[in-house]
């Protein structure tokens, strides 16, 4: 029996997030006692998730209450969180995992005890210590930025050394639920005459996490095709909430009362989405649970351009970033044409939106263009730097991605993108090479580690810009905050040899760059046109 | 409180009912004290449509109490009354002559303020941010004392407090019994001074961050 404790202290959304590791533990180790550390405030969420023993709570609003109000005294704060403390402790953990990577979690993952404590920790001298490579860059490269070319719950599962498990039960699911759902979904599917057996798609009305929503005109015109349509029936899905109510009455109003909706609360909404052959969602909590429960996902980002990270985990979904004032239609039968075979009408073959597919290679899962205006420039810089930084983290470089870009790419495009990346290499390693010789001055005198220390900010400033040397430079800033020692010579030795170490990170990508353009493709083309 | 001094007799008002007479003033109305709660409870009414809990200063003799109640009960499924009344003497004729059928109304009569502040349950009450209805008659007779409540401000000062906490925050404050310090102040002290010397201090940076990440929600 092995007892692992979560901590799930950041955002709610976290909380069906670590369904997908919590899963994959107990797959890999089933004697394994999971139990989590989370907020009251999170309560209802556990009732959605498999696998959990025991969850230990902080009573958030109790602490800050009594603390921020003159009136309490302070010790009813102290009391409440020293009795979760309490708790905690007196159980023997054999694994700590600092899932929701926040301040509280990394201090209280400090104090506790564990046989093997997993993500970010605090050190006595109040620096970032990580567990390893993944944890660091979880810690230090992916919480600085919105578009992860590695998706946390790979990098978490990486960081937990537990591969991951797609299937298994990672979302309670009532059985009565579950039956009742089935009967009125087989009826449902019967309901188109002409195939008695219609794909179900369902649309949730439900706003996104960050408040925008899939705008009406869309949502009228794919109801209006997937009514029409002899393979598709749609369904609209929505939580109770009221504005999600009043969309549903006018989209009803506008189809003649004829639309199938259905109103359950989280607790009951896995038993339908299962149901479902695809989901079309903004980025909610309606998607999370469908991805839990491995239903497809077509997930709409309205008003976006620039793709940010997935809110789900699984290849075979699709993203569609809506530009403002688009419609969405064309893209969503595009997917729905490539994923049933079906014929819905695409007005265009091109779109103003961007369509991506994830998909899966020997990394783990990926974004891929599939539709839309092609920005090849930002398309190659994912690549490469998600290929990169799979080589910071000891994966063998994908040398066939590398050929295949070579190989499929406008050589001007290349050389244009390449020229790009060598100017922000130079220049990261510039910075590098003067932080090592205002070293080299330190090591003269220390009256020269004002000058030193100036590089070395510069440096890790670096690590926080759009330049694709940022992510060696972040994982470089974590190997430095876990060097763990008080004598300065011995810090001055492990900051060295992390220079070097970043060097030689650096030297990767610079050969990745070479055999982007190397002679291959020249010799090709001489063949070509000769 | 000066609960000796006070001179306490019962009258009986014209429509038979027991009115508590202190220091010659009389709680409730000698004619009608129903009558009068009843306009009293009227004149809260929008406080009671918007509130389930209310905090009332002032026991009386019970009856804008029973009135506040009826008017709680008519406007919410749940509700809950807190009495205060510092009055001993009063209190307990009170439940001697006329308890109060409601279970829904509850009678505090703390010696003192601060302990008052130290009882968990009234603080976790206080925490759903309840109306606070005051008798006017009652407030008057024992100014001092609901004003203290009306201003009390909780100490600060770790070895004020120490008495409340449980063992294990006991274990790890007792070397600040001596010192003058407040949490912040060890917080602090923790960041920019000394560092992690006790595995709580961990707990304290936590806590620091918890109250950060949380919306106060003050009375």
């Amino acid at each position: 029996m092995s007892k692992v404790l979560i901590t799930l202290l950041g955002k709610e959304t976290d909380i069906l997030r670590a369904s997908h590791l919590i899963n994959s533990t107990i797959k890999e180790n089933p004697h394994s006692e999971i139990h989590v550390l989370s907020y009251t405030k999170f309560k209802s969420e556990f009732d959605l998730i498999s696998n959990i023993s025991k969850v230990h709570y902080i009573n958030e609003t109790l602490i800050a209450n009594a603390k921020e109000n003159h009136l309490f005294s302070d010790s009813f704060a102290i009391n409440s969180l020293f009795e979760t403390i309490d708790e905690c402790s007196a159980e023997s953990w054999d694994k700590l995992i600092n899932f929701s990577n926040d301040a509280v979690s990394s201090y209280l993952c400090s104090m506790f005890d564990a046989k093997e404590k997993i993500g970010t920790t605090i050190s006595k001298l109040g620096s970032p210590l990580t567990s390893n490579k993944w944890a660091t860059y979880l810690n230090f490269v992916n919480s600085q930025r919105s578009n992860h070319v590695i998706h946390n719950n790979q990098v978490r599962h990486h960081m937990a050394g537990v591969p991951y498990y797609t299937e298994g039960n990672k979302i309670k699911i009532n059985e009565e639920y579950s039956s009742v759902a089935a009967q009125n979904f087989a009826k449902i599917r019967r309901s188109k005459a002409e195939t008695a057996n219609a794909n179900i798609i369902g649309i949730s009305l439900a706003k996104a996490t960050n408040g925008e929503e899939i705008d009406f005109h869309s949502l009228c015109e794919m109801i209006d095709i997937l009514e029409s349509s002899a393979n598709f029936k749609p369904v609209l899905l929505i939580s109770g909430k009221t504005h999600e109510k009043e969309i549903a009455n006018e989209l009803n109003y506008k189809f003649d009362n004829s639309l199938i909706s259905i109103n359950t609360d989280d607790s009951a909404f896995a038993s339908v989405v299962m149901n479902v052959d695809a989901l079309i969602t903004a980025k909610n909590k309606h998607l999370l649970i469908a991805d839990s429960v491995e239903t497809r996902i077509i997930e709409v980002v309205p008003n976006s351009d620039q793709y940010s990270t997935s809110y789900s985990t699984n290849p075979g979904n699709f993203v569609i970033l809506q530009g403002p004032n688009n419609n969405i239609v064309d893209d969503v039968n595009f997917i729905l044409n490539q994923e049933f075979e079906s014929d819905l009408p695409v007005s265009s073959m091109t779109s103003n939106n961007k369509v991506y597919a994830i998909i899966e290679d020997d990394y783990g899962t990926l974004a891929t263009q599939i539709h839309g205006e092609l920005d090849l420039q930002s398309e190659l810089r994912y690549h490469v730097e998600r290929c990169y930084h799979y080589q910071l983290l000891g994966y063998p470089r994908n040398s066939e991605l590398i050929e295949h870009l070579r190989n499929n790419t406008v050589k001007e495009e290349l050389t244009s993108f390449t020229t790009q990346i060598k100017d922000e290499l130079t220049d990261t390693v510039k910075i590098l090479l003067a932080t090592l010789r205002s070293l080299k001055g330190v090591k003269q005198s220390k009256n020269n580690l004002h000058n030193f220390i100036t590089y070395l900010d510069t440096l890790i400033q670096k690590g926080k810009t759009n330049s694709v040397t940022s992510g060696a430079i972040s994982l470089f800033e974590g190997a430095i905050e876990n060097i763990n020692t008080d004598n300065s010579d011995d810090n001055i030795k492990a900051i060295e040899k992390n220079l070097f170490d970043l060097k030689n990170d650096l030297q990767i990508l610079t050969n990745m760059l070479t055999d982007l353009v190397s002679d291959k493709r020249d010799v090709e083309q001489a063949n070509l046109e000769a | 409180m000066e609960e000796s001094n006070r001179q306490c007799e019962f009258k009986v008002s014209r429509n038979g009912l027991t009115v508590p007479v202190i220091n010659g003033i009389h709680l409730h109305s000698i004619y009608n004290p129903v009558k009068e709660a009843e306009a009293f409870a009227e004149g809260h009414q929008e406080v009671l449509s918007k509130k389930e809990n209310v905090l009332v200063l002032g026991l009386g003799f019970g009856y804008h109490i029973e009135q506040l109640a009826r008017q709680l009960n008519h406007n919410h499924n749940e509700y809950r009354i807190i009495v205060i009344e510092p009055n001993r003497d009063l209190v307990t004729e009170f439940f001697e002559k006329r308890p109060f059928e409601d279970r829904n109304i509850q009678v505090i009569s703390p010696r003192t303020v601060q302990g008052l502040f130290e009882d968990e349950e009234f603080v976790e009450y206080l925490r759903t941010k309840p109306a606070i209805i005051k008798h006017d008659t009652s407030f008057s007779l024992e100014r001092d004392f609901y004003v203290g409540l009306l201003k009390y401000q909780a100490p600060t000062h770790i070895n004020k407090y120490y008495h409340l906490l449980n063992d294990t925050a006991q274990g790890y404050f007792q070397d600040f019994i001596e010192e003058d310090v407040t949490l912040d102040q060890i917080t602090e002290d923790i960041k920019t001074k000394h560092g992690i010397k006790n595995k709580f201090d961990y707990a304290m940076l936590a806590l620091e961050e918890i109250v950060n990440s949380q919306e106060s929600r003050g009375l």
